[in-house]
């Protein structure tokens, strides 16, 4: 699993690490039991600060989802495939509402933007392979 | 001691003309905190005096508890400094000037000057004459690590760097700061600073406008945009408008200190759609800041 970030991206860093996470989780790209690199490298992978690495593992590890190992690191938690699921749903929701405001913004009528919708997703299924990856 | 690097009304004039101004700054253990403006700004003056290279006129600067001006001698070498264009004797070969600035420190410095220049993957017996600029300024960062600082201020690190260096500089930045180092780096180039500083504050004309955490600076200063039917809102009372921009009937503005109340009401209001507030960018930030600031001085 490799993440990536983007600081010109409106959704704040710390926030893309939580949300990398538990699409890997999700996915099952991270499983039960596996290490999450320490705040100090994965702070250098990305090249941001370590407190904001610190912040995604504070928001983590309090919904459940990772948990320290002592004197190690962090690991992926048991109950957190079906936390991540939940919360997967959660940030998609977020994330397509916005792009619906903005159709509905437009004027564009609902069934086209339902229309628009089912082609996207028929196309992205033709495409793709069923393990998704962000 | 909470913060590493603080000053107070610290202000300087180069004979009639006041380049630093009243500057009040705070910087705690472990942050990268970066010192933002346009050229003659006043940034590598403030630097100066933070280095204990330049005495203030009136007001101080401390680091580590210390007085940068009085106990200058003494915080060489706990604080290393990398100007924007450091200057060494180009006759002498990598090994020669770590040998040479060995001289002025204590035993650790020569084989912690060996550490960071194979890190750096500098050959030791290079010419300082032949070196790239990226290599070069690899050089000052190698001398001013040997000293084992706990803090570490760099002018303009990564003008005249490539692309790669660059992101090679600011990994290194990233590691010394979880290990607990507190860095302070001028920069003109906004965006680059945007993912690894901590702090930030934006100075024009020898003042220091906003100083703040990333986090706080990013909730404090948003975008709101919305769509209405008739008549726009009126901006004041969402928060201070730094910007307006209207088309057609979609409005926006920046707000400085948003009323989240105000805003959360806003979408149940009649003739008001689309209500969205997001976070900004630091170079829109730095500007919308700015030009609010110059049209009122």
């Amino acid at each position: 699993m490799i993440f990536s970030v983007h600081a010109d991206s409106p959704v704040a860093i710390y926030e893309q690490i939580v949300a990398q996470v538990i699409y890997g989780v999700a996915a099952g790209a991270l499983e039960v039991g596996t290490f999450i690199p320490s705040v100090r490298e994965l702070a250098e992978q990305l090249v941001v600060h370590p407190k904001t690495v610190a912040r995604a593992f504070q928001e983590l590890e309090h919904a459940g989802v990772i948990t320290p190992i002592r004197g190690r690191g962090m690991e992926v938690t048991p109950q957190a495939l079906a936390i991540c699921q939940a919360k997967r749903q959660e940030l998609v929701r977020t994330r397509m509402r916005q792009a619906l405001r903005e159709a509905a913004a437009s004027t564009l009528p609902p069934p086209e933007i339902r229309r628009l919708f089912e082609e996207e997703l028929a196309a992205l299924n033709g495409k793709r392979p069923s393990r998704e990856k962000r | 001691m909470d913060n590493i690097i603080a000053t107070r009304e610290l202000t300087k004039h180069f004979g009639k003309k006041l380049v630093v101004d009243k500057l009040n700054l705070e910087v705690p253990k472990g942050a990268i905190f970066a010192l933002l403006g346009d050229n003659g700004a006043g940034k590598t003056t403030t630097i100066r005096m933070l280095t204990g290279l330049l005495p203030p006129d009136s007001g101080a600067a401390t680091i580590l508890g210390q007085d940068a001006w009085q106990a200058a001698a003494e915080l060489r070498h706990k604080v290393a400094y990398v100007p924007e264009k450091p200057r060494y004797d180009d006759w002498m070969s990598v090994a020669e000037i770590g040998w040479f600035t060995a001289g002025f420190h204590d035993k650790q410095f020569l084989p912690n000057f060996h550490r960071w220049a194979s890190r750096f993957e500098l050959d030791l017996q290079a010419k300082l004459s032949t070196l790239s600029k990226g290599q070069y300024a690899k050089i000052g960062l190698a001398l001013a690590l040997a000293v084992d600082p706990e803090v570490l201020i760099l002018d303009e690190p990564t003008s005249g760097l490539d692309l790669l260096v660059r992101q090679e500089f600011l990994v290194s930045m990233v590691g010394l700061a979880g290990e607990g180092r507190t860095i302070l780096i001028s920069s003109h180039q906004i965006a680059e600073v945007e993912r690894v500083a901590s702090h930030v504050g934006f100075i024009a004309h020898g003042r220091l406008f906003m100083v703040a955490s990333m986090e706080d600076l990013k909730r404090r200063i948003v975008r709101l945009q919305l769509r209405y039917e008739t008549q726009p809102p009126d901006a004041a009372e969402f928060g201070t408008v730094l910007q307006r921009k209207g088309m057609g009937k979609v409005w926006q503005a920046v707000l400085q200190d948003p009323r989240a109340d105000v805003l959360d009401a806003l979408a149940d209001r009649e003739g008001i759609h689309d209500v969205e507030v997001s976070a900004m960018h630091l170079e829109e930030i730095y500007c919308a800041l700015l030009s609010r600031k110059e049209a009122k001085p």
